[in-house]
């Protein structure tokens, strides 16, 4: 229940209740909701971010201007929001003509990219060739990652 | 799950103690604290002139599938290290109904104040926050802000129900509830002496799903001790219309009403007075 969004919290003490914390058992699992370390592949997509800002007006041999700055700032707070998750595979990082950065995930037959276009929007694309499916959508800063987590979490599963 | 089931159950003395109706939309860049504050001032100050600020609610959304396994904790998109922008609580003068505006979300919260208020009906609840999505979006293209685009719904029930303390929560679950028969499979375990429950109902075509909580707590005015049996109901939209919103919280309102009725037992009923 959204605890913060009633009142009724303000009306009523808390019961006893059972120790949430099991910080002393062994069991690995994670459970629902849970939040591991930050992946361990940041720092490189850091670097390639940072490598793709460099990049000169004409890097793809057809006219195609530098990264837009912004832009980049803006793919690497969500790729960093995205691996405070934890658990998730590393991303193949390339920058677009169009001046964005994409990402992109692919196990066997799933595959998944977003593309931060501008300072403040991204898209993504979710593909499943076993099951034909194709799924798209959008986030815009400010909006939970939990969509694009999710599709992630798809792909990482399929390996 | 029977759909033909009907019509809604209706109860003369139900335990609701508070209401929340919800909808969550796109953040709007620049709906800051200060257009919040217009709006507070332009719309709804004589109707809730009581204001508080709060930290603002995170947006909730239903998984399905394997989605559910990968379900983390919201994680926002958060390009600059700016303040959130807080939610105005405001509330009616009489405490009954508080309005609740965030960047990316209104809520209309209904609370029983003394046990002499009146359950106010749903329909009236809902077409009073339709108006007031409503007047929010008048308002949002007037200072040319945006639009109302929302995402997701909420619409949550909270219980207060009477038993006889931690000590005889067992047996009260067991009575209270459809789901809950305070059974072992040898008697070895002794009654229990807390209990904390929760479960979730997908609703069909992966829509939504109603989220029940059980836990007891103490009533401050009184010290009573009670149990509290939340239910709500969450549903992610796909057009970002208005209309479907509120439709959304028809479904939600009825599988909250439906699903209270199936959870909780005949002879409670008969406690409660239902009507139909």
């Amino acid at each position: 229940m959204s605890d913060q969004l009633t009142i009724t919290e303000r009306l009523t003490e808390r019961g006893e209740r059972p120790e949430g914390g099991l910080e002393y058992t062994a069991t690995v699992d994670r459970p629902f909701g849970c939040v591991g370390r930050p992946c361990d592949w940041l720092p490189r997509v850091e670097r390639q971010l940072r490598a793709i800002a460099a990049l000169a007006p004409g890097w793809d041999s057809h006219g195609a201007p530098s990264p837009d700055g912004r832009v980049v700032d803006a793919a690497e707070r969500l790729i960093g929001c995205v691996s405070e998750v934890g658990a998730l595979p590393e991303p193949y990082v390339n920058p677009t003509p169009g001046g964005g950065v994409q990402f992109e995930w692919e196990s066997g037959p799933r595959y998944f990219e977003v593309e931060v276009l501008a300072e403040r929007a991204a898209q993504y694309f979710y593909r499943d060739d076993a099951l034909r499916i194709e799924e798209q959508g959008e986030v815009f800063e400010g909006e939970s990652l939990g969509d694009v987590v999710a599709y992630v979490s798809r792909v990482a599963s399929a390996s | 799950m029977d759909e033909t089931i009907c019509p809604m159950p209706r109860f003369a003395r139900p335990p609701v103690v508070e209401t929340v109706l919800g909808v969550h939309f796109r953040p709007l860049e620049s709906f800051a604290s200060a257009q919040q504050g217009m709006l507070w001032e332009r719309c709804f100050r004589s109707q809730f002139p009581r204001l508080e600020e709060r930290p603002p609610v995170e947006e909730v959304r239903e998984r399905f599938g394997e989605d559910r396994l990968s379900d983390a904790p919201t994680i926002r998109w958060r390009v600059m290290d700016r303040p959130d922008v807080p939610r105005l609580w405001a509330a009616s003068e009489d405490g009954q109904y508080v309005l609740q505006i965030q960047r990316n979300g209104l809520f209309l919260n209904w609370l029983k104040t003394d046990m002499g208020v009146a359950y106010p009906p749903y329909l009236k609840r809902r077409d009073q926050f339709r108006q007031e999505l409503d007047q929010v979006d008048r308002f949002l293209q007037e200072e040319t802000i945006g639009r109302l685009e929302p995402t997701s719904c909420v619409v949550t029930y909270v219980n207060h129900i009477d038993y006889g303390g931690l000590e005889d929560i067992g047996p009260a679950v067991a009575r209270i509830l459809t789901c809950g028969n305070n059974e072992s499979s040898d008697g070895w375990l002794p009654l229990p002496d807390n209990a904390v429950l929760t479960w979730g109902f997908p609703i069909p075509g992966q829509s939504g799903r109603l989220n029940v909580e059980l836990r007891p707590i103490v009533r401050r005015s009184d010290r009573k001790e009670m149990l509290q049996l939340g239910l709500t109901a969450r549903g992610t939209l796909k057009t970002r219309e208005v209309g479907e919103a509120v439709a959304w919280i028809d479904l939600g309102h009825e599988w909250v009403v439906r699903g209270f009725a199936s959870l909780t037992r005949p002879e409670m009923h008969r406690l409660w007075e239902r009507i139909e």
